[in-house]
């Protein structure tokens, strides 16, 4: 098994900030909560079975449980706030389509939640997006 | 957090940081059966004693900064709210306004703003709320209010993560 390091998460960069202006002197502004933006993240590969598995490190902790979405990725989330913490993919028939169907993925989950309750899916789904390369890495060192 | 207004030797008591708890509270004539935000600790030595409490609610009737920031599970930043204190009710029409924009920036109603007023409450120009979880389960809400219209908002602020994480882990044991 091939474990990358963690690759650091800047919170200022993943934030979506939603400004509100009250009679142009007062300003309402609501950005993503903290808890919802991974600090970290990295990527592991098991040559033997195929799997790679990508991990998402948060400010706090609890219990997880795995969900099946097709055949080949599971996502283990969050058991009371629903965020994405791993996600573990059978590259057997993936491939290069690793990405794509994490995202599918989470996007099928984010609907089960509500309007207020989706930023982590977005910023999880913005992360891999953004950092497939180095996370991709581990396969090839693997 | 307010080392700024601390190093120009600004009164502490101008800015606060209160924590707020969900859970269940008797409020004569208003909604029983809903959830309310209850402080439960608050800084400085001066104006720790409070009985303010905010409905927890859906979105559409949620109240105060610490409502906003629970329902939509977000960080609400407040600034430039109007100096009510100093305006005072020479100017009825004026003050009228300035209260109404007070309670729509802050998602209270403008009764509530009178009454502070009229009991010589603190009026605060500029408002932080922040979630607080426990076990990846909302909490709370942690409040940061200051006179000063334009305090930092500690959202990004290293130290504010920090203590939201460990305050998580305390309130977990």
């Amino acid at each position: 098994m091939n474990q990358e390091q963690w690759i650091r998460v800047d919170p200022g960069a993943m934030n979506r900030r939603h400004h509100h202006k009250v009679d142009d002197g007062v300003e309402v502004v609501w950005s993503t909560s903290p808890y919802d933006i991974p600090e970290a993240m990295r990527s592991s590969y098991d040559r033997e079975k195929r799997r790679l598995t990508i991990e998402f490190r948060y400010m706090s902790e609890e219990s997880t449980r795995r969900e099946q979405h097709g055949p080949y990725l599971s996502l283990g989330v969050g058991k009371n706030s629903g965020r994405i913490y791993t996600i573990e993919i059978d590259m057997h028939a993936v491939l290069d389509e690793w990405v794509k169907l994490s995202i599918k993925a989470i996007s099928e989950r984010a609907k089960q939640r509500s309007e207020f309750h989706r930023s982590n899916y977005e910023v999880t789904k913005r992360l891999l997006r953004e950092h497939a390369p180095e996370l991709s890495a581990a396969m090839a060192a693997g | 957090m307010f080392k700024g207004e601390n190093d120009n030797a600004e009164p502490l008591y101008n800015h606060r940081v209160t924590l707020f708890r969900r859970g269940w509270s008797f409020q004569w004539c208003r909604w029983p059966w809903s959830g309310w935000l209850i402080p439960v600790e608050r800084s400085g030595h001066m104006t720790r004693n409070t009985d303010t409490v905010f409905r927890a609610a859906e979105p559409d009737k949620l109240e105060g900064v610490a409502g906003q920031a629970w329902a939509r599970n977000a960080i609400v930043s407040i600034a430039n709210l109007p100096d009510l204190e100093s305006i005072g009710n020479q100017d009825q029409e004026l003050q009228a306004k300035l209260i109404e924009e007070y309670a729509a920036g802050t998602s209270v109603t403008t009764e509530w703003v009178r009454k502070r007023l009229k009991a010589k409450r603190p009026m605060a120009r500029s408002f932080c709320g922040l979630p607080v979880e426990c076990n990846g389960t909302m909490w709370g809400v942690l409040v940061i209010d200051s006179r000063n219209p334009e305090a930092k908002t500690p959202e990004f602020d290293p130290h504010f993560r920090f203590v939201a994480g460990l305050l998580g882990k305390i309130l977990s044991k």
